[in-house]
């Protein structure tokens, strides 16, 4: 009974030395308690980090610093894709995104044995003057370097992973979620391209027919002195859904901008965002007062470079992964016009030929142009569904994950404010 | 005494409780096994279901694959965490478990729902969801017992016969406008000897132009909005092939489970709801529209390319010289004529559409938060 009672006091005792410590700790976030707690419970002070990190950084400065002075150039045409940046690191003296002055691996590797020795170095401040709050924070941060150099190996190999994986041999029309999202752009733009020709080609035509002026002087013969002669216009009529189709051909052009600003979208996220934006993110990450927006910088890069063009790839599978060279329609406004303008021209030689020639064309042009006018209205609702709703769909998600990711990494990005904002 | 009562009452209690837990396990089981007997009529591998057809297909069983994978790491998952004694991988991997289970469950929900559509969705030919016991614009529209396909392709040849209505009216008003324009736009000489004279022969036509140009505009919209629907009700095979996939995989990890539930959410919607209130839609409309414009499918817009049609127009437009104007237009909107081609056009071709759509995503919306994740559709409405 009394060993127990020792036993309990004991335990107390301990448990306030314990709170005591942490309180002195004051460790800025939630996660990062866990962290120390459960996972990473080893003392920062048996690890001698800090001089061989710097011999580290020293030798990968020196090794960068002549990678940079004998570098060329890539040019700009012969851009990697994502899966060679996300998995190359060239050593070559070539500069670019895969090249090791300018990869996001390398990058943040150095990025991440800088922080540990600037971190060391606080250490051996606080422990020089005496500072346990110092010392304390050092080693939260020196344990966030721990945890983020995990994240980063875990990250390398989940893209390692995707991009090792040919999609084509699981009967994808692409290769990889990169080359997925470029196909869907591709074919978006064709397709809008399309509807947009097929407009021009209505518009064309019927404005062509509605200027089409009928003169006839002498279209009825009374006799030797009386003439009536009829001036008129066949398809005037045409003119009216002109305005309907300007606007939509507008509206479809746009659509062209839009899925070019997508694709070269994705070509700064392939290119810039991991490279730019990561390796920012992992320093920023390891230091307490900028963690959360490092965080957030990571969150941003991670599910930019991934998630964005993974979404585009399933767009591109749910609308049945088509070709990308769409048939362009046949632009054959002028022969319909000139075929049009020899008919009438011919039929005001003789007088009442203009009358027996007029109802007829009334009626096949009727037909030809309200399919024209048809073909082009299903068209632009074809493109509406590629250009803006599945896009607005995949925006959706995107922005729905980057904040999750975000919240997990630090602190919530307030996507909808930034939505608001563009 | 009244301890004992408490005690008989608490033990009446979990006996309730555990026969209603039995009964339920009893009913996921039936499900589960009427959808797998199914399922497996079709073949384990390279196929799956949709309304009870087979169709080639190789993802699904990739999701199942990946599934099982899943199932397997979080099972290793959950006896390392046994093995280490820690808590919290125990905890997590059995979240994920259960989790995977669940997602397993919804499947087998999913498929017996939608390969039970071949048993019952067939005798909805019959139905007039509208006014019980009237009859059914399905069977008069001609789509016989034979003729029934899925529920989704019969959704499918509905929007294709408002597509193909809204083509012909197209052609006919364009008719009206170039006739009216023709008349509008002519002039004749009148030429005796040496004097000649000009005669206008319609000049106030022009007037009739605005009028025509906005109904080409609402025309425009209609088709446009009625492909778009089309192609949505296209998309059944993705939502099956690729979405629900997605989000079966999506919903098993925790920070990607909102975005699966939504997905899961979306196909159940989309597949199973959507072509439903297309029937109820297909019914409201036939129960409005005039007798003798019930069935779209077989009907046809005014025709102005007929003599009788073209010369009302004509007297309309000298009753609306000479008379109240507003008195003329309202006589002849109650023509029952024109008021069939604005109640399929407007209502049954745009407004009716529109609401089943609402419902759908209400719905949609509803199940997204059942399985545990949420769908922000103002916020896509205001990207579109």
């Amino acid at each position: 009974m009394m060993e127990r009672m020792k036993d309990l006091t004991n335990w107390k005792k301990e448990r306030k030395r314990k709170e005591r410590k942490t309180n002195a700790l004051q460790t800025d976030t939630l996660q990062t308690e866990i962290l120390q707690k459960n996972t990473f419970q080893t003392d920062a002070q048996g690890i001698p980090l800090s001089s061989g990190a710097f011999i580290l950084f020293v030798l990968l400065f020196l090794f960068n610093l002549s990678n940079l002075l004998s570098a060329e150039l890539i040019s700009p045409e012969n851009l990697p894709t994502g899966c060679e940046v996300a998995t190359k690191l060239d050593f070559g003296n070539q500069t670019g995104p895969t090249s090791a002055e300018q990869n996001w691996k390398s990058l943040s590797f150095i990025g991440l044995l800088l922080s540990a020795a600037l971190i060391s170095i606080i250490y051996m401040i606080g422990k020089a003057m005496d500072a346990p709050g110092l010392m304390a924070r050092a080693k939260t941060d020196l344990i966030q370097v721990a945890v983020t150099g995990i994240a980063l190996v875990l990250l390398y190999g989940i893209l390692s992973g995707l991009c090792a994986i040919d999609a084509k041999e699981f009967g994808f029309g692409f290769s990889s979620f990169f080359d997925g999202a470029n196909k869907y752009f591709e074919y978006a733009g064709s397709m809008a391209l399309k509807s947009y020709l097929e407009c021009t080609n209505s518009i064309m035509t019927l404005t062509g027919l509605a200027t089409l002026n009928v003169m006839s002087p002498d279209a009825i013969v009374l006799g030797n002195f009386v003439k009536i002669g009829v001036f008129l216009k066949p398809y005037a009529g045409y003119n009216i859904p002109i305005g309907a189709l300007r606007w939509l051909a507008n509206l479809v052009m746009l659509s062209i901008s839009l899925m070019k600003g997508y694709s070269l979208v994705l070509n700064a996220i392939q290119v810039n965002f991991l490279n730019l934006l990561f390796p920012a993110g992992v320093v920023l990450r390891c230091f307490s007062p900028t963690r959360d927006f490092g965080g957030v910088l990571i969150a941003i890069s991670i599910g930019l470079f991934v998630f964005y063009p993974l979404l585009f790839s399933f767009s591109y599978m749910i609308i049945g992964q088509p070709s990308t060279s769409v048939d362009m329609p046949e632009m054959n406004w002028h022969d319909k016009i000139m075929g049009q303008f020899m008919i009438f021209e011919s039929a005001t030689i003789a007088p009442y030929l203009l009358f027996i020639v007029m109802p007829s064309k009334i009626f096949s042009m009727g037909d030809i142009s309200s399919n024209m006018l048809f073909d082009s209205f299903s068209s632009v609702g074809e493109v509406l569904l590629v250009v803006i709703i599945l896009p607005a769909i995949n925006w959706i998600i995107l922005t729905a994950i980057v904040r999750e990711l975000s919240r997990v990494l630090g602190q919530e990005v307030d996507i909808s404010g930034l939505a608001r904002m563009i | 005494m009244v301890q004992d009562l408490h005690f008989n009452n608490r033990k009446d209690k979990q006996a309730d409780s555990r026969f209603k837990f039995r009964l339920v396990l009893t009913l996921l089981f039936t499900v589960g096994l009427f959808s797998l007997s199914s399922a497996q009529s079709c073949g384990v591998f390279g196929t799956y279901l949709q309304n009870g057809v087979c169709v080639p297909d190789v993802i699904v069983n990739l999701s199942t694959i990946v599934m099982l994978i899943s199932l397997t790491v979080a099972a290793i998952l959950y006896m390392i965490g046994y093995a280490l004694e820690n808590a919290k991988l125990i905890s997590f991997s059995k979240d994920l478990i259960f989790q995977l289970l669940g997602s397993a469950l919804i499947l087998g929900m999913y498929l017996g729902i939608v390969a039970s559509l071949n048993f019952w969705a067939p005798s909805l030919l019959s139905t007039n969801f509208v006014f019980s016991g009237g009859p059914s614009i399905r069977e008069i529209s001609g789509e016989a017992v034979g003729n029934w396909e899925t529920l989704q392709s019969h959704a499918e040849h509905y929007v294709n016969c408002l597509l193909d209505y809204s083509k012909e009216s197209i052609k006919q008003i364009l008719f009206l406008t170039q006739i009216i324009s023709v008349v509008a736009s002519s002039s004749l000489n009148l030429a005796i000897g040496s004097f000649s004279q000009f005669i206008p022969i319609f000049p106030t036509g022009g007037g009739l132009i605005p009028i025509a140009s906005l109904g080409i505009g609402a025309l425009a919209t209609i088709v446009i909005q009625l492909t778009l629907q089309l192609k949505f009700l296209k998309l059944w095979f993705a939502f099956f092939n690729i979405i629900l996939p997605l989000g079966l995989l999506f919903r098993s990890f925790p920070y990607t489970r909102a975005a699966g539930a939504a997905m899961i959410a979306i196909t159940i919607g989309f597949t199973i709801f959507l072509p439903i209130f297309y029937l109820v839609i297909e019914d409201i409309g036939y129960n409005y529209l005039p007798a003798d414009h019930k069935d779209v499918c077989n009907d046809t817009p005014v025709h102005f390319t007929k003599l009788k049609e073209f010369l009302k127009v004509i007297g309309l437009g000298f009753k609306t010289a000479f008379n109240d104007a507003t008195k003329v237009i309202e006589d002849e909107v109650s023509n029952e004529d024109y008021t069939a081609m604005f109640e399929i056009l407007a209502i049954q071709a745009t407004i009716l559409p529109l609401v089943a759509y609402l419902v759908v995503l209400n719905i949609t919306k509803r199940i997204a938060e059942i399985l545990g994740g949420e769908i922000d559709f103002s916020t896509l409405v205001r990207l579109i």
